[in-house]
């Protein structure tokens, strides 16, 4: 089953695939804080409004990943911000996330030693992403 | 405590961000470390072959300025791929004060080396590359 993107469903299946994922748990054992997601607005692409994902993260565990406002993302600890393409092509792995930060094609907020040693943690969240099935308002 | 600063502005590259805040957040974090920044009091390329990009720290006493580019005849010289280059900061600081490297991300470095995904150029300035490694260590 396909979930719309950036939809409630979309990132309660989101959740269900970290918590899933034995790497994830490993990697992310000692983190502790949130993280935002900000997908910008395309509307060419039939993404008329920014979008916002608040990830709760725990020691290993997605606590809860829901969809808010943008303003409400950017109060995370950690911020990664990029246009809906982008994500789109992160979520399609044509694009390591990692490698999308240092190139500046999508913005890091935050922390920025703390991330670099949970890396192996964000590449399988990254990696899940990929696992959801998702409908794209531009295809 | 040290003064980071990247040249150009608005006009730098992200990676250059990227460098500066991780040094300069992790000398925060650490001051022990800013007696290693002090003592650089040299020129530092980064090279990312896979993403064309690079850039020079240029480390004088409290300051130290990055900007883009390679800078001629660096005291140090840094050439990697994105993902060597992340494993760096994992690299742990051993009895001594020196690079650990026997265990799994020492390994992946010196793996690295050996099969030039990793290339460093000044290695004779040994006191600088320990230096070097201790600053972006971010274990």
């Amino acid at each position: 089953m396909a979930y719309d993107a950036y939809s409630p469903e979309w990132a309660a299946a989101y959740k269900d695939e970290i918590n899933r994922s034995q790497v994830y748990k490993q990697a992310a054992t000692g983190w502790e804080g949130t993280v935002g997601l900000v997908v910008l607005a395309e509307p060419d692409k039939n993404m008329p409004d920014d979008k916002g994902i608040f990830m709760d993260l725990w020691h290993g565990e997605a606590r809860d990943i829901k969809m808010v406002t943008r303003d409400e993302a950017e109060k995370a600890d950690f911020v990664i911000t990029g246009p809906y393409s982008r994500w789109k092509q992160v979520a399609k792995k044509e694009l390591d996330a990692t490698k999308g930060i240092m190139l500046g094609q999508l913005k890091l907020r935050g922390d920025f030693p703390t991330l670099v040693r949970y890396t192996k943690a964000s590449q399988e969240m990254t990696e899940c992403t990929t696992r959801v099935p998702v409908n794209w308002p531009d295809e | 405590m040290p003064d980071v600063t990247v040249a150009g502005g608005d006009d730098a590259s992200y990676f250059a961000t990227m460098v500066a805040t991780t040094l300069a957040q992790n000398v925060e974090q650490h001051p022990e470390k800013f007696d290693d920044f002090r003592n650089v009091d040299g020129d530092v390329v980064i090279e990312i072959t896979d993403l064309d990009l690079s850039v020079t720290l240029a480390f004088r006493g409290d300051h130290c300025t990055v900007s883009d580019g390679a800078k001629a005849s660096p005291k140090l010289r840094i050439t990697t791929d994105a993902d060597t280059f992340n494993g760096l900061g994992l690299v742990r600081i051993g009895p001594l004060g020196l690079p650990l490297y026997v265990d799994g991300p020492g390994r992946a470095v010196v793996k690295a080396m050996v099969t030039r995904r990793l290339r460093i150029g000044g290695m004779h300035h040994i006191n600088t590359l320990n230096r070097v490694t201790r600053l972006f260590s971010v274990v």
